[in-house]
């Protein structure tokens, strides 16, 4: 009784824990002397100064005389400029902001299908996993731990 | 992250090979490494339940990402170890760590457009590690390799366990 508790106060100590470091990573704020750039959110909305660099991510939807015009979610938008990239294809860029456009330096260019590929090829990781934990692990019930299966409980 | 496939089969081969070499690792063990190879994705938490809904929520800053970071996996891993019987936490903490650490490697070698990776390292600093950028989250040829290398251990340990059984038999 006395290893359950102290069990429980253990694993609650970890959760706890777990949300402070949870909350602790939202309050990180960009800061490129450190590797941690202004991304989709600032760009969006205009508080990125200008020469500053930014990681931007999303969609391209046109390309115009002025440059490439991509979607970075939730209706805005921006024009990259050194960007070749066709239309409906993810882009994922490092570049410099100046007068309300990015200069690309670095893109990551993918096809839609790439990304469902991804996604895809993950969930069959996550099952397979999932699969094994149930062939290898049972709960027992009555200490509330996960033990081997065909093994004694400890 | 590189693909979740190729986490968690490099962390089966990983443990399948140890376990040749060492009989305290079980299929159970191999199945604990697997599931460490996942813990730094739990991250994608994200796309179904959005940081910002959580924020809008509890009206404080959030970040999953927290889970893609030493400080995060090392929670949740002290959490693993808690579920397990007490004979079993040293090599499950083991066993987890493994699947954790071919984690983080595989995705330190990924390519980043900026040059800088994720902030794996915090707590101990916030800042993104130049990393070598070698390939893409979405290539194909590392889940490839990782199906190659995952069935030539299922077969060096199907070896080992008829080798046993005859032994034993």
């Amino acid at each position: 009784m006395r290893s359950i508790s102290r069990r429980s106060v253990a694993f609650t100590a970890c959760c706890a824990l777990l949300v402070v470091l949870l909350v602790g990573h939202g309050t990180l704020t960009p800061d490129p002397a450190a590797g941690r750039f202004p991304g989709n959110d600032a760009v969006a909305a205009g508080t990125v100064d200008d020469g500053g660099r930014v990681v931007v991510a999303g969609v391209v939807e046109a390309e115009t005389a002025d440059g490439t015009v991509v979607a970075l979610g939730e209706g805005s938008r921006i024009t990259v400029r050194g960007l070749d990239a066709a239309p409906d294809t993810g882009v994922w860029l490092y570049g410099t902001y100046r007068d309300g456009a990015i200069r690309n330096r670095r893109a990551i260019v993918r096809a839609q299908w790439e990304h469902t590929y991804l996604y895809a090829v993950s969930l069959l990781g996550g099952l397979l996993t999932l699969g094994r934990v149930v062939r290898t692990w049972r709960v027992d019930a009555d200490t509330w731990q996960l033990v081997p299966r065909g093994e004694d409980r400890g | 992250m590189a693909d979740l496939l190729t986490h968690v089969l490099t962390a089966y081969v990983l443990a399948t090979l140890l376990s040749v070499r060492d009989e305290r690792v079980t299929p159970a063990m191999v199945t604990a490494a697997m599931v460490g190879g996942v813990v730094p994705d739990l991250n994608r938490i994200g796309l179904l339940v959005p940081a910002e809904t959580v924020e809008s929520l509890l009206g404080i800053p959030f970040a999953w990402d927290a889970l893609l970071t030493v400080g995060g996996v090392s929670v949740v891993v002290a959490l693993g170890v808690l579920l397990v019987p007490h004979r079993l936490r040293s090599m499950t903490a083991a066993m987890l760590s493994l699947g954790v650490l071919a984690h983080f490697t595989l995705d330190y070698l990924l390519l980043f457009p900026s040059g800088y990776t994720h902030p794996y390292l915090w707590p101990v600093t916030a800042a993104g590690l130049p990393g070598p950028n070698l390939y893409l989250s979405s290539a194909r040829w590392p889940a490839v390799v990782a199906v190659a290398c995952a069935g030539f251990a299922w077969l060096v340990s199907r070896r080992r366990r008829e080798s046993e059984a005859a032994t034993h038999g």
